[in-house]
């Protein structure tokens, strides 16, 4: 398993994670945790997807967002953005903002895991499961069923974070 | 009269398979499970070029994505 060049993939992903760690030593993003289908990898089965998706803090976070800092590093890195994502290592990264209290949380309680050798954080599998419950797309439903099936959750710390972020009725509508 | 040589088996015992493999593959390493990512992506990628759809390039490739060309 290699991409074209002969290069296991996991190589570029690691690589990918050091860029973002060093961004966050810079402190040009806060507390930083992967999050979407490529954190359900560090719990269950692959599912496809086509970005990593970075959860973060920013250190100004307003009503309007600056990424100018961001952007400005990672294109002296040679990192450029390319629509809503910028190519880093080989690796598509989307940097997302906190969009309320449960990510709030989410990013503050991720944990520890390394990749690769490079040490990174991954929102915790609850958490996740809550993002997937409060996002609601289809295949956000999709991704929860499956996932579920395949690696049941503390059916406790799951509800515990559905009752506090109001997502019970939610999670009970999309009938899992 | 011989015997049958194709296996019967069960639709239930077949999605018992399947369900043991997803989990059998969801207990691999991280790292293991990257790879298997990449390769869903170059498959999804390989049919959506044969069929003319829009899709992202698999990881590890520097071609912008079709949607974005």
């Amino acid at each position: 398993m290699s991409d074209h060049e002969g290069v296991q993939i996991s190589v570029h992903m690691a690589a990918a994670l050091r860029v973002i760690n060093d961004l966050e030593a810079d402190e040009i993003i806060r507390r930083y945790a992967i999050g979407g289908a490529v954190a359900l990898l560090f719990y269950s089965e692959p599912t496809l997807t086509f970005d990593l998706d970075i959860f973060c803090h920013f250190p100004s976070e307003g009503i309007l967002l600056n990424t100018q800092p961001l952007y400005e590093w990672l294109k002296k890195r040679g990192y450029s953005p390319e629509a809503e994502y910028v190519r880093i290592e080989g690796v598509p990264v989307q940097f997302l903002p906190s969009t309320g209290p449960l990510v709030d949380e989410a990013l503050e309680r991720a944990v520890e895991r390394p990749f690769g050798g490079v040490p990174t954080r991954v929102i915790d599998y609850e958490y996740l499961l809550a993002i997937m419950v409060q996002v609601g797309r289809p295949k956000d439903k999709a991704r929860l069923q499956g996932t579920i099936s395949v690696t049941p959750p503390d059916e406790a710390k799951l509800r515990d974070i559905l009752e506090r972020h109001n997502l019970l009725d939610v999670y009970a509508k999309m009938g899992i | 009269m011989s015997t049958n040589p194709i296996n019967l088996t069960s639709p239930d015992a077949i999605f018992k398979r399947k369900e043991d493999r997803r989990r059998n593959v969801a207990a691999l390493t991280v790292e293991e499970k990257v790879e298997m990512l990449v390769q869903l992506q170059q498959l999804a990628w390989q049919v959506a070029s044969e069929t003319g759809r829009p899709c992202s390039s698999p990881w590890g490739t520097q071609e912008v994505s079709d949607k974005q060309k």
